[in-house]
């Protein structure tokens, strides 16, 4: 009989504190993203395959063949259809990386998504348009750019998790 | 006690809304990388020649050709093992015994070189490259350089110039003998 009383508060606090993540929340959501190819690889490449006159050069280049990303789109923003933004970003962390400061993602799309670049830690808007079914696809080919010092060499790979957010307009 | 467990329910859903699933996407590192260039860039077979007029063949004074410039490049990503690449010579299957003039043959023994001019371009790498040389009556020949990126080197490279000579030991029958020499560099 003694712990209705304790949980009521407990719950309360819960209850603000979530309170609080909701209004943010309203101004971006994260969404839930899947390639449709259910996993993205890049085999690394030296950006310059020629040694000779290439000292110095160290920049690795990955490009993702192309594949559909499909974006779940809360009901809330569909019914009724609302306008939207999406942003991509990316982390400033990745795992295989020992920095992060020579990473790049590019991307070109088939057309409802937009095309564009991202440093870690940088944000991007990837569509703004009329959210009006459940998932919002497009072809996406992404290449990544980074220095082969920053890579974990006891890793030997980096794990890059973009980031999908939408709001409302 | 009713509300309550309401809120409770709406906790737990919007903790789920919160987890959005993300996608990796993977890079895997690229391989180690191993170069070499032998002449200048372009050159096809770079030609060392040597013209000896007949009152200097066999003296036995030496008789040097041009210098051609041997460049090796090993580049990996930064932090990997320590590596060394290794350059050595063979002869052409053409030419297993030496250079050839019909059925004559100077052998490999009389060609030696020696190295300068040489450059690690500011590059931090451990080089063994001895300053002289001949070829083997028995190939492959010992290492020529021995390259060595120390643990955290993204790059190692080397250049040098090697000025090949004819020994000029013995008389030989009047001819032009040929032959092509073929320089293989390996890493491990």
């Amino acid at each position: 009989m003694t712990r209705p009383p304790l949980l009521a508060p407990m719950l309360l606090a819960a209850a603000l504190a979530l309170g609080a993540t909701q209004a943010s929340a309203q101004q971006t959501e994260r969404l839930t993203a899947t390639f449709s190819t259910g996993r993205a690889f890049a085999q690394g490449e030296w950006e310059t395959a020629q040694l000779r006159g290439a000292e110095g050069n160290d920049m690795v280049i990955g490009r993702v063949p192309a594949m559909q990303l499909r974006l779940a789109i809360p009901q809330r923003y569909t019914s009724p259809p609302k306008r939207v933004r999406i942003y991509i970003s990316l982390p400033q962390i990745a795992l295989g990386l020992r920095a992060s400061g020579s990473l790049e993602l590019s991307w070109q799309s088939g057309g409802t998504f937009l095309p564009g670049k991202l440093r870690a830690g940088q944000r991007a808007v990837l569509f703004e348009g009329i959210a009006s079914s459940s998932t919002l696809s497009d072809t996406i080919a992404f290449l990544i750019h980074l220095s082969g010092s920053d890579m974990d060499a006891n890793l030997d790979r980096v794990d890059i998790e973009p980031i999908y957010e939408i709001e409302a307009l | 006690m009713r509300r309550l467990v309401v809120h409770g329910c709406t906790l737990i859903a919007a903790l789920l809304g919160l987890s959005a699933q993300a996608q990796t996407i993977t890079l895997a590192g690229p391989g180690n990388q191993l170069g070499i260039a032998v002449g200048a860039s372009g050159a096809g077979v770079s030609t060392v020649s040597f013209t000896l007029g007949s009152q200097a063949i066999g003296t036995p004074v030496p008789q040097s050709g041009a210098a051609i410039p041997i460049e090796v490049a090993f580049r990996s990503r930064a932090g990997g093992a320590v590596r060394t690449a290794q350059l050595t010579a063979n002869p052409a299957a053409a030419f297993p015994n030496g250079l050839t003039s019909g059925a004559n043959t100077v052998p490999w023994t009389e060609i030696s070189w020696t190295v300068a001019n040489t450059t690690t371009n500011g590059f931090t790498t451990t080089v063994t490259s001895p300053s002289t040389g001949s070829f083997p009556a028995v190939f492959p020949t010992a290492v020529l350089i021995s390259l060595r990126c120390a643990t955290g080197n993204r790059f190692c490279y080397i250049q040098s110039d090697y000025t090949f000579s004819y020994k000029n030991t013995n008389v030989v029958a009047a001819g032009t003998y040929s032959g092509t020499m073929t320089y293989t560099v390996s890493a491990f």
